[in-house]
């Protein structure tokens, strides 16, 4: 009966997934959402390839899934990825439906899929992955993620004895996962120039020794609770590292990746995006372990340099609107795109638009989140207006006095059409419009550029 | 110029939900009105400054339940002090699941109890892996207060002096009306995050408690932020 179920499920997860794309022409969750329906444990019954790669973690999961994709597929591999979809259980379904045999042997040589943390009791107790990257662990949204404590159990708690896991020796936090349950191994960043010896950022998740509950010393943070920690109480330590990156050069955008056999490559990062280090070394690690040369590590990761992903920039009669996506009621992330204001010298308008812009579906929303926001860059000289947007304009804006950014800057606005109107009316030739959009504001990033685009035509 | 000691307890576990708002709120206003503040804060291991000192405000935030409970070993050593804290008028604000501290126990998912500080008869019951989120307004003192709770806990038995009778939203758990505890001049609140700023006019009664003659600068937009929420969340 569940053969058949199954059969069924990838029959109609077929059909629905050929459809949609010709309709659509992108990926969408819905043949998973019915593969589901139709067969609830359809997950576990696909014969998942010889290698299968989850990639898990608060922040840089698409950002290292996608590169490990990549490296993969230069190495000559098949790989089937969930890049299109989400990476929740019916986005895993949706992509290996689309790869696999009529009675769900999966055809591809490898599956990289990004994980869910809140997702992994329904999906580690499906299928074994092989290995499980875990980027890294934050406070993240509070309404969806509770606390740190909390999600590290909802891995932690399902997690195989057969998988191996591939941590960030960075933190304190994620690379506590699996003690005693799985084999695990390593990766970190050494020390760089701009290594700190305290936490300059708002938020430190880890300040006391997850071992002894004393204060935790650290050798030096990267950012936030990432870092190099030791207990002078109990002497806990971070486990040694396999593979590290060291003589990171933020000038040039590069650095040196070293693996466990005393191999070293000099590779190239996104200039100005550190976190960019973290994943490429996750990725090289997993394909290390794999087995995959270092040239090919070498060349994939070099086409790739070229590439920017963290936000897009668009040229209006002279005014370049910047427009950065900064995740849904994360501190961490909203406090690292606003470090952006301090890398460039010229003169800017910065939009906030970071609060829930569609909180009359999700309901009242919880902005305790933006205490814990960095917001400090906005008071740079450059910053000429802040412009904050939405419903809890007040409540940012009171939050921005508290923290002590210089309000005589702030213009606010509960209207969004408004909002766009008064950026495009105030704004100056040659200086940078900065928006911080949130998940479901990008229709009114495109009201603000609309208004700019119109002001030229009436000029 | 009078000068405001504020203690923030275990700043390195009581700090989830940006907590450390609240702090901050107090400074800033405090500053306003022209008060020297002094910040002590203290760790696990340390022995809080109110216990032999003076101390105007003690803050208590909301920590991870394992956390919790082994503050709770650590402030077992501190009971007479805080229960005298209490008796003699001393401002505490507990968040979160500092609430649960002066019940009587809490028990965890696999039905272990840890005893709690006692003074007053309710008890917490940790939830395995469901989490609860609200948004609620409490009445307390003709005031209405609004905030947010994440809990992965909620409170049972008797509360004889509870501090908020909810307008909207739960108490301490989904079938109670009543929340927190209001003792003398202790205000313990399943409200976690930064309760302060969303509630300018409770920050001024808090601070009021300590200085009679203090005059309250409120700027515009606390107010904005607090009406449009009470109003949005009474629609």
């Amino acid at each position: 009966m569940g053969k058949l179920r199954f059969l069924l499920a990838v029959i109609i997860g077929k059909i629905s997934a050929f459809l949609l794309d010709k309709i659509f022409k992108r990926g969408t969750n819905t043949p998973g959402i019915i593969m589901l329906k139709i067969c609830p444990d359809a997950l576990s019954r696909f014969v998942m390839p010889k290698t299968t790669i989850c990639v898990t973690g608060t922040n840089g999961k698409t950002g290292t899934s996608n590169l490990l994709t990549h490296i993969i597929r230069n190495s000559g591999k098949t790989v089937v990825n969930n890049s299109k979809g989400s990476n929740m259980a019916p986005g895993l379904a949706s992509a290996l439906v689309t790869q696999c045999t009529l009675s769900g042997k999966v055809t591809a040589d490898v599956a990289v899929l990004e994980v869910d943390e809140r997702s992994s009791q329904y999906i580690y107790t499906e299928f074994t992955p092989d290995y499980i990257l875990c980027t890294n662990l934050f406070r993240d949204s509070i309404m969806r993620n509770g606390h740190s404590g909390f999600i590290f159990d909802k891995i932690n708690d399902y997690l195989n004895e057969k998988t191996t896991l591939v941590l960030n020796g960075n933190d304190g936090i994620s690379g506590l996962l699996g003690e005693g349950i799985c084999n695990r191994v390593f990766y970190s960043v050494n020390k760089t120039d701009k290594s700190t010896e305290t936490c300059v950022d708002t938020v430190c998740d880890l300040i006391a020794c997850p071992k002894c509950n004393h204060k935790l010393d650290y050798e030096f943070f990267h950012y936030n609770h990432i870092g190099v920690p030791k207990c002078s109480h109990c002497g806990f330590r971070m486990p040694q590292s396999r593979f590290f990156a060291s003589d990171v050069d933020f000038e040039n955008g590069t650095f040196v990746f070293n693996g466990d056999k005393g191999e070293s490559l000099v590779l190239p990062f996104q200039k100005g995006n550190f976190f960019n280090v973290f994943n490429i070394t996750g990725a090289c690690a997993v394909c290390r372990l794999m087995g995959i040369d270092l040239d090919i590590i070498e060349n994939s990761i070099e086409d790739l340099s070229s590439k920017t992903g963290r936000f897009e920039n668009k040229k209006y009669n002279g005014v370049e609107v910047i427009s950065m996506l900064s995740k849904n009621q994360n501190p961490i992330s909203c406090s690292q795109s606003l470090k952006y204001l301090e890398s460039t010298d010229n003169e800017k308008d910065v939009v906030l638009l970071i609060t829930d812009s569609n909180d009359k579906v999700h309901g009242h929303e919880d902005i305790s989140w933006i205490y814990d926001t960095d917001f400090a860059p906005l008071n740079n000289e450059n910053v000429k207006t802040v412009y904050v947007g939405g419903t809890r304009c007040y409540d940012v804006a009171n939050c921005l006095e508290i923290k002590g950014i210089d309000i005589a800057k702030l213009v606010l606005f509960e209207n969004y059409d408004d909002l766009a109107q008064e950026v495009s009316k105030k704004s100056i030739v040659g200086r940078n419009i900065i928006v911080y959009f949130e998940l479901y504001a990008t229709g009114v990033v495109e009201k603000i550029k609309n208004a700019l685009a119109q002001k030229g035509d009436e000029n | 110029m009078k000068k405001i000691v504020i203690e923030v307890l275990y700043p390195e576990y009581n700090n989830l939900y940006g907590d450390r708002g609240n702090c901050e709120y107090l400074q800033k206003k405090l500053k306003r009105a022209g008060y020297e503040v002094e910040l002590v804060e203290t760790s696990l291991y340390d022995e809080p400054a109110f216990v032999n000192g003076h101390v105007d405000f003690l803050l208590i935030g909301p920590c991870q339940e394992k956390h919790q409970l082994i503050e709770i070993k650590q402030m077992q050593i501190y009971k007479d002090a805080i229960k005298l804290r209490i008796e003699n008028g001393g401002v505490i604000l507990a968040t979160g699941n500092a609430f649960e501290l002066f019940g009587q126990y809490i028990e965890n998912p696999k039905g272990e109890k840890t005893e709690c500080l006692g003074f007053y008869p309710y008890y917490a019951t940790q939830f395995s892996k469901l989490r609860y989120n609200d948004c609620s307004v409490g009445e307390f003192d003709g005031m209405e207060i609004v905030g947010f709770k994440n809990l992965l806990s909620h409170s049972y038995g008797e509360n004889p002096k509870p501090f908020l009778n909810m307008k909207k939203g739960c108490g301490m758990n989904k079938d109670s009306k009543i929340e927190g505890v209001h003792d003398n001049n202790l205000f313990a609140t399943y409200h976690t995050g930064p309760l302060l700023p969303l509630n300018p006019q409770f920050t001024d009664y808090l601070i009021k408690l300590v200085d009679e003659n203090y005059e309250s600068i409120t700027l515009d937009y606390e107010k904005q932020a607090y009406e449009s929420r009470l109003k949005e969340l009474l629609k």
